[in-house]
Parts: structure tokens; C-alpha cells; sequence
């Protein structure tokens, strides 16, 4: 595994694997005709329009929701968390489906970055659309509209950050996590730098920022050797214009869409693209997927697929269908990572840290549990007590109906017939593995898989997607 | 409260003491050599300390709960200032042995009030402004074992604080379906032939290989449990009784670790935590005697934590809110020193982090990473 250049199908492929999520044998003989760079084009001109995720949300003030008594604000909240877990739904949806494919999984990219949990519904679907919004545009517009989100300023304390009394964590994150990462800032930078974000709050019931002149400190401040009245929109700037900011958003893309062994070399060339572009992601991001160091084979297989990326991508293949929606996000919490509920605001760990004994046999058994009736067993493990309360684990045997932490049957329809009548006739196993596995399958896994002629096609295109090679992209 | 500033203020003068509490040094020492073992029990949903460990008589205390303050007659006493909640019948019992201390006042510095984020904390053993990828017995487990089931979780899914970056524990809650989950043929060929030559897929192929091997030790080690007297028919009752077990039957295990869920009292609180309270005593009597009648008791530690306590005024419903620090329990035989608190308070004074390093330190005779 090294330097050498892919082919034609398998660039296509290393494309679709992290540009979307994956892409079937009959997208990809479709795809196989066309050249190269027409190919990326086409996925950047599916999402040059964007459209608002939104569900119907009931919304409230802050003061109309502390006015409420505990049993209705315990109502309103629970509501609240429905609101969440139908964006999350929807979104599922379009990360499942070929419409503005880039767009959403860039938008998944900036939701691990600007990771944040909100109790709003309407905080939680407007920040999202922030994202979205700018997910192939300017990184500076993107983090000056993050850090005017309700949903952020309230998750990292911002209102209550006031003149003479500031609270730091908002200042501390945009350094650390956002911009221009650790080690490179020093205490009194965002000592001063709170200052200038102090009196930046907003209004829960329509979403909106709001600039509190009582509350911020105009005074003068000193940071990172400029002198002046600073306000936030200034210390944005400043870390904007520090080309620390393009190295780390680059790296972190390269580690995401790329590998998690980061070339610095390439990075470099990267950092100072972007940088020079002002900050252009759609460009970086163009550059990157035609390069020729993408198109490496050391690159191939070298991304463990989040849990999202592994339903979003066997949805894309079955067009699977929920009798209960809900119980997509029961998934996405038996296998570790649900939409609007990231471990904290460093965003997911990613690669290995999706692996472990309990969640790879989970995971290996995830295509016949969905896509052949295979069986899982429920329990609530209860460890979350601000809401969802299902977890799962696999039970060996397939006599047992699927059963979520409700004790309601999972039941999926998917198009199986479809997918077996988009594949080529007479498909070989080898051919199976090359068109549905990012790398070569292991000679246990060939010597698994049952005979061509043996069994129904279906069944092999499931032992294959059953296999930890199925797990990389 | 206590400020950060006075907090740091606080450690700085006393830090010797709060790094390595004595109470753990206790441990280090009087332990005989050999096999050692940890067990954690996580109380999840942040236990109020305050009615858990009584201070029936303090004034702040009864001034600010009207409807949940429990008064000496309830309180099972301790000392003249202090008593356990009325449902810790069991914990009162080992009191009596010799068996438990109890340390006030474990949390961390700059206190966050979510659950997600306080428990991240605690299981990562970080300060409340990092954020690490790895749990403080996940990185033991990778740092200082051969093997995953060195540390194992009974229940149903993996916590942080198991997890380590290149090797993680294994969490079961029934073992012979755990076993069999690696047993399907056609699971059970790749992990038994299983080969790659790209290095990720090598690395999922060599955890699908531990897994199935691990399945196989503790199933072949594992003898019958026979019935013993004083578990609950609960889930907490079931949990302790597998980990009981796998210590009977000798597992080389170095870590258990077991959740009990439900302490999120924001309202109805009385009766609801003197239930949980009661559980939890009850089991961790049957528990500890059981491993004494083993002789295992001398060579285990339980250690009993939550995320964080709660605040010292009742809410409107008859219950509490999320707060900073709590009590934190151990038990085990070799506790030279066992120790009764002798105030109550609900902010911090011992650090999670530097707790769980010294329980490492003293108890697993490792250097905490």
C-alpha cells in the first residue's frame, strides 16, 4: 500500500466513499464512462443549491419557559427533544439519498467541528442550516454565523458572559477547537478576547442573535499585541486573518476526507491555498478530491466509516425503510454517534474509536439485521437521562424478532430485488467484493463467502457487506 | 462554593494529602502481593450525596430542604453529626466491619452540571477544560495488560472509561450469549483465519481475533454460579452476581465495571432514593459477603462513584438539581483505615482525577497515563 495511482474505478470510488456516502455497482458502471474531473463536477454542481432542514417547532421565551410550571416545562422540553430527533430523521433521509450529497456530508464534516448539543429544537435546526449553509462556501462567514448561533453561545455559556464578570468558555473553545487550535494561544489572549465576546446572547423563540450593549464591556483590550476596542466580530477577524486558522481546519479536513495519517507536506500546500483563496472551502475541497495525492492507494480503505456513514451508506444501497423512524436513531445510538448529540464540543473521536468488541460485532451484523431480518436484543442501558434511552446489543441467535429499547419489533422493507437486478449478470464473488469493498477482501472472507451458484446473489452481496473490510471506506 | 481560585488555593497547601488520599495509601500498603482487582460501580444520574450521607443537624441543611431533610431519627447514625440514608441498611452493616470509607467531597475543579459532560469527565479523568479520547481504565488496560477481558464491563454497552486507543475492555452482560454472538460459522471463520495486509483492516480483523478469544477464556473459566442468598432480583442484584462470579472463578480480570442507573432525582425524591439507596446497599452487602466467604474479599476494592452531587436547596418538586461534588464509597477487606466522613459537603475537596490515579496507583501498583 503506498503511493501508487489508482484506477479510474477505484478513484471513483475513494471519491464516493468520502465525498458521499459510497456508491452502488450500477452508479458506479454508470459513472465509469465519464472522465474524471466531469465526475467531481458533477457532485459540486448537485449541491451548488441549498435547502433548510426544518421541522415544525413550537417555541417559547426564556421568560414565557421559567414561567411555565415544572410539569409543563418538563412538556415543553420533551417536545422540545421530539423536534430534535425529527431533524435528525430528516437529515438521515438526505445523507441516504444522491440530492446534494457533498453538501450533506460536508455538513456532517462542520457538525463534528462546531459540535454542540442544544435542549431547542429551533436552536438545534438553525445552527444546522448554518452549517449547511455555508458548508461549501467561506469558512469565515461560516464561523462568524456558528458564533452568533443561539444554540453554540448557549452551549458554550456566552450569556453568560458580562462585562465585569465574564465567563471564558466561549472564548476558550473558538481558539482551541474552532481556529487556530491548542498551543497556540496563551491565557491572557482569551482572557481578553471574553471580554470582547461579552454581551453576545440571543433570543430563544426565533432564533436570533442578540448584541446586549448593557452587558458588554467596551473598554480596551490587548490581544495577541493589538490594542483596541475590540468586539467580537473583531477577534474573529484576527484569528481569520492568523494562518495558523487555514493549517488546522486543513489538517483536520485532510485527517477526515483523506487519512488519519496527515501528510504535513500536503497539508502545507493545502493551509496555504485556502488561506490565500480567503478561506474558499468549496475550492480547497475541489483541489483536494482531483489531486493526484488523493488518488493514492495508500488512501483506499483508510477511514473507518462513522455509524452514520455505515446506515446513511447501506440506506443509499436498499433504500431502507423504517416502520418506525425513530428507531434510525436507536441505531445511531447502538452503534455510538447520534446526529445532535456529540460527546462534547471537541466533536467525535473518529477511526478507532468507533471500534471496540461490543460495536464491531454489532456492526458486522448490521446488514442482515437490517436487510434480512436478522435478530438484535434491546436493552435500555438507561445512561442517559437527558433522553434517549434505548441501546441495544446483538443476541447470536435469529430466531428472536428485533426489538427496540420500547420493546417494539424493528421491522425495515428494503429493495433488495433492485439492488441484485442493477448488478451485472453472473456476478463472480471477486466481482461482488471489488464492487462493495473499498480494499481487496481477505482470503478468509473470499473462502467465506458461498459459491457463485450456491445460494441466492443476495446472500452473497450480504456476506460481503458482513465483513470488517465493509466497515472502511 | 468553593471558587476555582480558592479550590486551587485549597490544593496547593494541602497537596500531598489530596493527591494521594490517605485512605488509599492505607490500601497500597496493607493489600498482600498477588492479584489485585478493582471493581466500579457508577451510580449514574448524579446521587444526591447530601441525603446519602446525612448531616441531620447542620442548620444550611434543614433550612433548604424543607420536605427531603432527613432528621437523626431517620438517619442510620454514624457519628453524632452525621448518618446514612435510611435505605443504606447495608452499607450500615459493613460499616460496622470495617469494611467501607467514605470520602466526601469527590469532584473536580470548575464543576459542570451536564450529565454527558461531568461523566465524560469523570470517565476521562480530565479537568472540566480537556477533552480526551480515552477513559482512565482504558488507558491502564492498553498501558498494562496482554488482554481485553483485563477489564470488563457487565452491560450492555462500552463506557469511555474502558476504553483505550489501541485497546479496548469488552462489555458482556450474559455470557453465554456473548460467547455464542462470536461463535455464528461464518463470524467465527474470519476471526479464527481472519488476515489483512492493509493496516486498519488488520486492526478490525485482530479485535474480531480477541474478541472470539476472550469469549473463549471467560466461558471456559466461568464456573456455575450457585444461588447465594441477599442479591436482588434487580438488574444491579444480576450485575454483581456475574462479577461475583467471574471473581470465584478465578478470570484474570484486573477491572470490573458496572452501572446503576436512576439517580436523576429532580423531583418525588424521598421515597424514590431511599429505594435506590436500599438496592444498592442490599446488593453490595450480598456482594461483599459473598467475596469474603471466596476469600477474595482482601484483594478487591469497590469503589462507588456519581458524576456529580446535588444542590443543597430542594427544588420546587420535592426534589434536587444537578450540583458539584459527592460521596464516594469504598469497600473491600483490605481497607486498613476504614474512615467515617466527618462533614458534610457537597463542593469539591478531592479531585476525581487524582482519585482515580491514586486508586491505580495504590491498588493496580501501576502509573496512572
Amino acid at each position: 500500500m503506498g503511493t501508487t495511482a489508482l484506477d479510474h474505478r477505484q478513484r471513483i470510488k475513494l471519491l464516493y466513499g468520502r465525498a458521499a456516502m459510497g456508491i452502488s455497482p450500477s452508479q458506479l458502471a454508470a459513472l465509469e464512462q465519464q472522465p474524471f474531473s466531469g465526475i467531481v463536477e458533477d457532485l459540486f454542481a448537485g449541491s451548488a443549491e441549498w435547502k433548510p432542514l426544518e421541522t415544525a417547532q413550537r417555541v417559547a421565551t426564556l421568560k414565557q419557559y421559567r414561567a411555565m410550571s415544572e410539569k409543563d416545562q418538563r412538556a415543553f422540553r420533551r417536545e422540545q427533544r421530539n423536534n430534535t430527533a425529527e431533524l435528525n430523521v430528516e437529515w438521515m433521509q438526505r445523507l441516504s439519498g444522491n440530492a446534494g450529497i457533498l453538501r450533506e456530508k460536508m455538513t456532517l464534516f462542520w457538525h463534528g467541528h462546531f459540535a454542540c448539543r442544544s435542549k431547542w429544537g429551533l436552536s438545534t435546526q438553525q445552527l444546522n442550516n448554518v452549517l449547511r449553509q455555508h458548508a461549501l462556501g467561506n469558512f469565515g462567514a461560516l464561523l462568524r454565523g456558528v458564533s452568533r448561533s443561539p444554540a453554540m453561545l448557549e452551549f458554550l455559556d456566552n450569556h453568560q458572559n458580562r462585562r465585569g464578570a465574564p465567563n471564558e468558555n466561549f472564548a476558550r473553545e473558538v481558539m482551541e477547537l474552532f481556529t487556530i487550535g491548542r498551543g497556540n494561544y496563551t491565557e491572557p489572549d482569551i482572557r481578553e478576547s471574553a471580554r470582547a465576546f461579552t454581551g453576545w446572547s440571543f433570543r430563544l423563540e426565533t432564533g436570533e442573535f442578540v448584541f446586549n450593549e448593557e452587558q458588554h464591556d467596551f473598554g480596551e483590550k490587548t490581544f495577541r499585541g493589538h490594542t483596541g476596542r475590540w468586539d467580537g466580530d473583531d477577534i474573529l477577524g484576527f484569528l481569520l486573518d492568523d494562518e495558523r486558522t487555514a493549517a488546522f481546519i486543513s489538517r483536520k479536513i485532510y485527517r477526515w476526507f483523506v487519512q488519519p495519517e496527515v501528510d504535513e507536506a500536503f497539508v502545507g500546500i493545502m493551509a496555504k491555498r485556502f488561506f490565500g483563496s480567503g478561506y474558499d472551502i468549496e475550492d480547497l475541497m475541489r483541489f483536494l478530491f482531483t489531486s493526484e495525492h488523493f488518488a493514492q492507494e495508500r488512501n483506499l480503505g483508510a477511514r473507518i466509516k462513522n455509524p452514520v456513514e455505515l446506515l446513511a451508506g447501506l440506506d443509499h444501497l436498499f433504500n431502507i425503510v423504517y416502520e418506525l423512524p425513530d428507531q434510525r436513531i436507536a441505531l445511531q445510538r447502538a452503534l455510538g454517534q447520534v446526529l445532535f448529540f456529540p460527546p462534547n464540543v471537541a466533536g467525535w473521536a473518529e477511526g478507532k474509536a468507533w471500534i471496540d468488541s461490543n460495536s464491531l460485532q454489532l456492526r458486522l451484523r448490521m446488514p442482515s439485521v437490517l436487510l434480512n431480518n436478522g435478530a438484535l436484543e434491546w436493552e435500555p442501558d438507561g445512561s442517559d437521562p437527558e433522553g434517549l434511552d434505548a441501546a441495544m446489543m446483538m443476541d447470536a441467535q435469529g430466531d428472536q424478532p428485533q426489538r427496540d429499547g420500547k420493546g417494539r419489533v424493528l421491522r425495515t422493507a428494503s429493495d433488495k430485488e433492485q439492488f441484485v437486478f442493477g448488478l451485472p449478470k453472473e456476478m463472480s464473488n471477486d466481482g461482488l467484493c471489488e464492487a462493495l469493498l473499498a480494499i481487496p477482501p481477505s482470503q478468509a472472507l473470499r473462502s467465506s463467502i458461498s459459491p457463485a451458484g450456491q445460494g441466492s446473489v443476495f446472500d452473497r452481496v450480504l456476506q460481503v457487506l458482513s465483513s470488517p473490510e465493509y466497515q472502511l471506506c | 462554593m468553593t471558587t476555582r481560585r480558592r479550590f486551587l488555593q485549597q490544593s496547593a497547601l494541602v497537596s500531598t494529602v489530596w493527591l494521594l488520599p490517605s485512605f488509599l495509601k492505607a490500601v497500597g500498603t496493607t493489600l498482600p502481593g498477588g492479584q489485585r482487582r478493582l471493581v466500579v460501580l457508577q451510580l449514574s444520574g448524579g446521587n444526591d450525596g447530601l441525603n446519602t450521607v446525612v448531616p441531620f443537624r447542620h442548620d444550611v441543611y434543614t433550612a433548604s430542604r424543607r420536605s427531603l431533610a432527613l432528621s437523626k431519627d431517620r438517619a442510620l447514625l454514624l457519628s453524632d453529626d452525621i448518618g446514612l440514608n435510611p435505605g443504606l441498611v447495608g452499607l450500615r452493616a459493613l460499616f460496622d466491619e470495617s469494611l467501607v470509607s467514605i470520602v466526601q467531597g469527590v469532584g473536580y475543579p470548575d464543576p459542570d452540571r451536564s450529565h454527558f459532560r461531568s461523566l465524560d469527565i469523570w470517565h476521562t479523568a480530565s479537568t472540566s477544560s480537556e477533552y480526551l479520547e480515552t477513559g482512565w481504565l482504558g488507558r491502564y488496560l492498553e498501558d498494562h495488560c496482554t488482554a481485553p477481558h483485563h477489564v470488563l464491563e457487565v452491560g450492555p454497552a462500552l463506557t469511555l472509561a474502558n476504553k483505550g486507543e489501541r485497546m479496548k475492555a469488552i462489555a458482556l452482560s450474559d455470557v453465554g450469549r456473548f460467547y455464542r454472538s462470536t461463535r455464528e460459522p461464518f463470524f467465527a471463520q474470519l476471526a479464527e483465519h481472519g488476515e489483512h495486509q492493509h493496516k486498519t483492516a488488520a486492526y478490525l480483523y485482530n479485535t474480531m481475533a480477541e474478541t472470539y478469544q476472550s469469549a473463549a477464556y471467560v466461558k471456559e473459566k466461568l464456573k456455575p454460579s450457585e444461588p447465594i442468598a441477599g442479591y436482588a432480583k434487580d438488574e444491579l442484584g444480576k450485575q454483581l452476581r456475574t462479577v461475583a462470579n467471574f471473581i470465584k472463578s478465578g478470570l484474570d480480570t484486573r477491572a470490573y465495571y458496572v452501572s446503576f442507573s436512576g439517580f436523576d432525582t429532580h423531583s418525588n425524591q424521598l421515597q424514590r432514593h431511599e429505594r435506590l439507596l436500599r438496592t444498592l446497599g442490599d446488593n453490595l452487602l450480598a456482594f461483599i459477603k459473598d467475596l469474603k466467604a471466596a476469600g477474595e474479599l482482601d484483594s478487591t476494592l469497590v469503589m462507588v462513584f456519581s458524576e456529580f452531587g446535588r444542590r443543597v436547596k430542594q427544588n420546587a418538586s420535592n426534589g434536587t438539581d444537578h450540583g458539584a461534588a459527592g460521596p464516594l464509597f469504598l469497600l473491600g477487606g483490605g481497607l486498613k483505615n476504614a474512615s467515617m466522613p466527618k462533614s458534610a459537603t457537597c463542593s469539591p475537596t478531592s479531585c476525581a482525577c487524582s482519585t482515580c490515579a491514586a486508586v491505580m496507583r495504590s491498588l493496580l501498583m501501576v502509573m496512572p497515563s
